[in-house]
């Protein structure tokens, strides 16, 4: 069981249709999600947190759909999203921060508060709880966006480039923080990053153009690549496969 | 909630809407001789046509452009926030009744009521234009009404035209009517951000 | 070397344009504006520059606007190559040349209101409009740099229009000169008064100083580099010294003056005619009717003195020094101002003239009441202006038309009698008429 797409389409006010009639279901476990710039991914992910509607079409979790008015509250309680933005919001500390993100997910405020500092400490932040979120880097920000998501406990996690400008360090403890979550929720992360595919994702998902590429295990999409690519580069050799060979990243 | 309250920077909206009744009640009936296009050569314009723009444009400076994960919240963030503006007008309306009352001497109740009246109205316009336009242009839908009903507002014998209603009498129904009505599809427009958007 | 380049279709100035130069063809096709400009072109420079009032607000919202596009796509936290006046001028060159654009629309209507316009626009108060309006919209980029576009471009709107429309509604009347130039400017009669140009000039320079400062200590503006610690703060203190000392000099230029920003005509600017004996002098604007004047202006002196009105050495337009020796005489470019309306006019001064002339037969004939006499003198005034009108050349039955009855009454029956009677009723009269308690 995850997220489904059935004939969704979207459009962006006066932009160009990026979902065309999408029927897809991401695979349940942890998946990757891949694809060039402008391929959709974001607006997918923000169509299954249920951010965005779509113009036709549905999309359900669980056998709720977002559209539907009575099922909204129940949806967004088991969907958790971390957006491609992060907006550090004026005057708050990292911890009032991401409390606030799990007030919003329903949380008490107690429960929220301590949380936060939890999840904090999940990223690698616990340190900079009390500091004023404004005054962090872009990849701190981008931890406090995960911690935000890992704050209230969600079945289906959505994060949109949480490993971008991360320091490799950085990129080894969100591989902790996704294997973790594994046993509790589906999560679906969208990203560049494609060494270490294996150790920490179960599918991969190709989206180009708005149509989905490829499906499938990572074995099946390491498969993809061609006979001489080099060992350090399976996956790039397999990601320019599934696009045929033109645009890449 | 207080971490809501943070968000939406309270106490900013606060001191303006209060600097707001401080001036309208003090101020409310002062005029400014303004050259007229719509009528007459130049008319007496209110104070309090341009006054309440004050709250309107504070209310949504402190709204301030969402986050994106209000946009996914359990808790119903956007009706909170018509909430925000109901309470901004409906406290003005609160602190403005004695006088519209006659209970305080000294103060015009045409300044109390118009204050009331126009607050909602440029409330409500504002609102629609976050809706409509996005925060950074939403108040300058109300601020151009003010403007253009201070300029072609007002006709011969410088009575306000019927469209004009920030400038019209207190007595006139249809500006009351008017106003309330595009207060009511603000707030609407406003409280709809808690569902998914096209 | 391309130093910028405009993307004029993203910037606010566009949009904005249309409505803008639409207020500003309405306010100078206004009663307000258009109603007296008779081809003097400084009175027509000061009505068209009075357009600032929206030109002015506008531009600065839309230098708000952008400043805010700058804030929001955080080009201040970039390293740009260009420095920040550089960057200020791509994002507000559009924003310029839309309020350059509305000034000569403003110019232009004006006009093309005007019968004939010998000379040109007054370039002194079209320069000080120009320092006015670059001022504000770098006073609206600065607030724009300070406050986020939800607030700054409605408070700069209002604000800026308040600045421009308020002042004339407050005391001491010079206040109205610190912001708008040649307030108040012209009849044919008067120029403009220099300091009232310069001032407002001076004050904008003033305020621009100031937004430049507020615009360099904002953190938000962006710039190649930052500036050294102090200097910023050194460069406000500029500002506020500039600021102060050009305000200063503004109010010192124009704390004497009334609600209008005039002076004398030069009298050298007339154009005389000397048909017949009497000079007359006009306008330049008013040079195509000189012939038709002096003819005019010949005659209804020649009948004046047939009545026993000494004929004067001068008729002109100039206002200044009139008496029995000078009259004065209002034209207009206006085709429906006719030789009666010439008439009229010249019969009009001249029936002050008669009337406040050094005399020597005291007030002995006048009425103990002041109440009596002050009527007394108002009525035969009235009547003395009508009948001199009349025998100087207007038709009676138009003089009948526009005139109160209970004034025409007298005037209608003495019209109808010998020469010296009237000659007599005009000496009676004339004495009642300075029976005016001083």
């Amino acid at each position: 069981m995850s997220v489904e797409f059935a004939t969704c389409t979207y459009q962006y006010r006066r932009g160009p249709v990026v979902l065309d009639r999408l029927s897809f279901a991401f695979p349940p476990g942890r998946t990757v999600l891949l694809g060039p710039n402008g391929a959709g991914k974001t607006t997918l992910l923000a169509l299954a947190a249920s951010a965005l509607k779509a113009h036709s079409g549905t999309v359900s979790f669980a056998g709720l759909d977002p559209a539907v008015r009575s099922q909204l509250r129940e949806y967004r309680r088991q969907v958790g999203w971390m957006p491609q933005h992060i907006t550090p919001a004026p005057g708050m500390t990292c911890r009032e921060q991401v409390a606030y993100a799990g007030w919003l997910k329903g949380m008490s405020r107690r429960e929220a508060w301590d949380g936060a500092l939890a999840a904090l400490d999940r990223v690698g932040l616990a340190r900079k709880a009390d500091q004023q979120a404004s005054s962090l880097s872009g990849g701190q920000l981008r931890r406090v966006g995960v911690a935000q998501t890992l704050v209230h406990s969600s079945r289906l996690v959505l994060m949109d480039e949480p490993t971008a400008g991360l320091d490799p360090a950085q990129r080894g403890t969100f591989r902790k923080v996704v294997e973790e979550l594994a046993g509790t929720a589906d999560v679906v992360v969208s990203t560049h990053q494609t060494e270490d595919l294996s150790e920490v994702y179960d599918h991969v998902v190709v989206l180009s153009d708005g149509v989905v590429r490829f499906t499938g295990t990572v074995e099946e999409f390491y498969a993809l690549a061609p006979q001489d690519t080099a060992s350090g580069r399976v996956a790039d050799g397999a990601y320019t496969a599934v696009l045929g060979g033109g645009e890449a990243w | 909630m207080t971490w809501w309250i943070h968000t939406r920077r309270l106490a900013l909206l606060t001191l303006v809407t209060a600097g707001f009744w401080a001036a309208a009640f003090t101020l409310g009936n002062s005029r400014l001789p303004l050259p007229q296009l719509g009528g007459a050569t130049s008319a007496d314009v209110p104070f309090i046509l341009f006054a309440p723009l004050a709250p309107a444009i504070a209310l949504n400076a402190c709204y301030g452009t969402p986050t994106p994960i209000e946009r996914t919240a359990l808790r119903r963030v956007a009706a909170l926030d018509s909430l925000l503006a109901v309470a901004v007008v409906a406290a003005t309306a609160a602190v403005a009744a004695p006088v519209m009352a006659g209970w305080l001497s000294g103060t015009d109740p045409f300044a109390a009521e118009s204050a009331v009246r126009n607050l909602a109205l440029y409330t409500g316009l504002a609102l629609i234009g976050r809706a409509a336009l996005g925060n950074h242009a939403s108040t300058v839908i109300p601020t151009l009404l003010a403007l253009v009903v201070s300029v072609f507002g007002y006709g011969p014998e410088q009575t306000a035209h019927w469209w004009a209603w920030p400038a019209a009498l207190p007595s006139d129904p249809l500006s009351w009517a008017g106003s309330a009505a595009l207060l009511s599809i603000g707030l609407y427009q406003t409280a709809r951000g808690d569902f998914p958007r096209r | 070397m391309v130093m910028f380049r405009l993307h004029p279709r993203a910037n606010a100035a566009v949009p904005a344009a249309p409505v803008l130069l639409c207020i500003v063809v309405l306010y100078v096709t206004s009663d307000y504006v258009a109603g007296d400009l008779d081809g003097y072109w400084t009175a027509a420079t000061a009505k068209a520059v009075s357009a600032l009032i929206f030109i002015a607000p506008v531009t600065a919202a839309c230098a708000a606007w952008e400043a805010g596009r700058l804030r929001r796509a955080k080009v201040g936290d970039g390293t740009p190559t260009r420095n920040g006046w550089q960057i200020a001028a791509a994002s507000l060159a559009p924003v310029m040349l839309l309020g350059f654009l509305a000034l000569a629309t403003a110019l232009a209507v004006v006009r093309l209101q005007m019968e004939s316009a010998p000379g040109w626009p007054d370039v002194r108060i079209i320069a000080a409009a120009c320092v006015i309006l670059c001022a504000h919209v770098a006073l609206g980029y600065a607030v724009g740099m300070w406050l986020p576009a939800v607030a700054a471009v409605p408070v700069v709107l209002v604000g800026d229009y308040l600045w421009n429309v308020y002042p004339p509604a407050l005391e001491p009347l010079w206040l109205r000169h610190l912001t708008q130039p040649a307030f108040g400017c012209c009849s044919n009669a008067s120029a403009v008064y220099p300091g009232a140009v310069t001032a407002p000039a001076l004050v904008a320079v003033g305020l621009a100083a100031l937004a430049v400062a507020a615009a360099a200590v904002c953190r938000r503006t962006p710039r190649r580099g930052s500036l050294p610690g102090s200097v910023p703060y050194w460069g406000a203190a500029l500002a506020v010294v500039a600021a102060t000392v050009t305000t200063s000099a503004g109010v010192r230029l124009v704390d004497g003056l009334g609600p209008d920003a005039i002076e004398a005509r030069p009298v050298s600017d007339l154009v005389c005619a000397d048909p017949r004996g009497t000079r007359v002098c006009v306008w330049p604007e008013h040079a195509s009717r000189l012939t038709e004047t002096a003819r005019t202006v010949s005659t209804a002196v020649e009948r004046l003195r047939r009545v026993g009105v000494s004929p004067p050495e001068v008729v002109t337009e100039s206002g200044q020094r009139p008496g029995t020796g000078q009259w004065t005489v209002t034209v207009r470019q206006d085709p429906a101002f006719t030789d009666q309306d010439l008439v009229t006019s010249l019969t009009s001064d001249l029936t002050v003239i008669l009337v406040n002339s050094p005399h020597g037969d005291g007030r002995t004939h006048c009425p103990a009441d002041p109440a009596t006499a002050a009527q007394r003198a108002f009525d035969s005034q009235d009547q003395l202006g009508v009948w001199l009108s009349v025998r100087a050349g207007r038709s009676q039955q138009e003089a009948r038309d526009s005139t109160d009855p209970r004034i025409w009454a007298p005037v209608g029956r003495v019209l109808g009698t010998s020469a010296a009677s009237q000659e007599t009723w005009f000496q009676d009269t004339l004495v009642q008429a300075r029976c005016m308690p001083r």
